[in-house]
């Protein structure tokens, strides 16, 4: 087995640091603009989903549980009202 | 595949790229044509269905197909590199001028074709992140790797690449690619071999040094004129195919009649010139010069009518028509 330094990389200049910095910069942006994007939709989506007060986007599983009356609390005056009108 | 020697790609000195050699990497006046088309499209869909799309996501949707033509553009030019350093028009691209590596070209171009269908998936539904996903994959892979080189066809075929944005944009809103978007997708179809033919019949012996078949190179210059005139023929009365289904109103019939009969009117001069042949009157290439110039106004104006008609409710029926 051979005593072999592994190649060294070569220092980079002036201009090229310089290159490579204002590379960085606009990589760095463009993942920054990305990662806004991908924010601002998903704000939008939720914004248009159907949140409503049955349970909303994460919860809702169909199984029919949102249109079960609540139940009756003593001393609850609007008792007769709830679960009423809310069959979606 | 047939690949020039690129030994005289190398330069001396050394060019450090700026970030104006990214942005010539992804061919920023075809993605003019490109976004302005698929705008066109989008709105067009919003005022004949009545759907309408969130501004924001309507801005996002337009900039992924801004992000896919440039992805497209990149991969383009990181596969022909080799002729572009070729042809004294492309030799100062930013490939073969040095100032961008090849590879850092192609992972650009495949960074933003993901970024661009995702983006245009979350903005709006899959139909139109899987067209734009198809658009990239037909310019990058199938026009530029398997026509270009190979068939004096390359850019009729090759042309549905760039006719698929106003399909995108159109999908984008409603989800679906009706008939009137696939007639926004043959216009720009058959507008795309004068196009090109226009130009290649000024450069066509840069085509032939870099081996490029292109149909002066292959069939010379008068079977080149007449295939110029002939697809003229078809894509005068298909620019006003839209007025038939009620999709261009007054505003767009009249400016398609005046573009069709321009286009027409050039058309038969390059046919009836010496343009593309050896020793050809300044004059004669002037008139190709002349036709490709009018080609990119003509596609320009077409869709802007149809902004205008469905974007500033500009749209009036044409009389006799339902």
């Amino acid at each position: 087995m051979t005593d072999q330094t592994p190649p060294q990389p070569q220092p980079l200049d002036a201009e090229a640091l310089k290159a490579r910095k204002r590379r960085n910069l606009w990589l760095g942006l463009a993942l920054f603009g990305f990662v806004i994007l991908v924010g601002v939709t998903t704000v939008i989506r939720l914004g248009d989903s159907d949140l409503g007060p049955d349970g909303g986007f994460y919860w809702r599983n169909g199984t029919g549980s949102e249109t079960a009356p609540m139940p009756e609390l003593p001393g609850d005056t609007d008792a007769e009202d709830s679960g009423e009108g809310d069959d979606s | 595949m047939a690949q020039i020697d690129a030994s005289d790609m190398t330069t001396d000195s050394v060019r450090y790229a700026t970030a104006g050699d990214y942005v010539q990497l992804m061919k920023p006046r075809i993605m003019m044509l490109v976004v302005f088309t698929a705008f066109a499209g989008l709105v067009s869909a919003q005022g004949i269905t009545g759907v309408s799309m969130n501004p924001v996501m309507a801005a996002i949707a337009t900039l992924a197909v801004a992000l896919g033509s440039g992805a497209a553009g990149a991969i383009n030019m990181w596969y022909d590199s080799d002729i572009d350093a070729v042809m004294k028009r492309t030799s100062t691209r930013p490939i073969p001028s040095g100032a961008v590596p090849r590879d850092e070209a192609l992972a650009m171009g495949l960074i933003m074709s993901g970024v661009s269908v995702l983006l245009m998936w979350l903005a709006s539904n899959v139909v139109a992140a899987a067209l734009l996903a198809v658009s990239i994959a037909y310019y990058g892979w199938f026009y530029t790797m398997l026509l270009k080189r190979r068939t004096p066809q390359n850019i009729v075929v090759g042309g549905a690449a760039g006719a698929f944005p106003p399909v995108i944009g159109w999908a984008a809103v409603t989800g679906s690619t009706p008939l009137d978007a696939w007639l926004l997708f043959a216009i720009i179809f058959f507008w795309t071999p004068p196009h090109f033919w226009a130009l290649s019949l000024l450069a066509h012996g840069e085509y032939a040094k870099a081996k490029v078949p292109m149909l002066p190179v292959t069939h010379g210059a008068k079977a080149t004129r007449a295939h110029i005139i002939a697809y003229t023929l078809l894509l005068a009365p298909l620019g006003l195919a839209p007025v038939l289904t009620g999709l261009g109103g007054l505003v767009y019939a009249i400016t398609a009649s005046v573009l069709g009969a321009g286009f027409l009117y050039l058309a038969f001069g390059v046919w009836r010139s010496k343009a593309g042949d050896a020793g050809a009157p300044g004059a004669d290439l002037k008139k190709a010069k002349g036709l490709f110039a009018f080609s990119i106004l003509y596609l320009f104006v077409l869709f802007a009518a149809l902004i205008v008609e469905h974007g500033f409710h500009a749209y009036i029926a044409v009389p006799g028509i339902a």
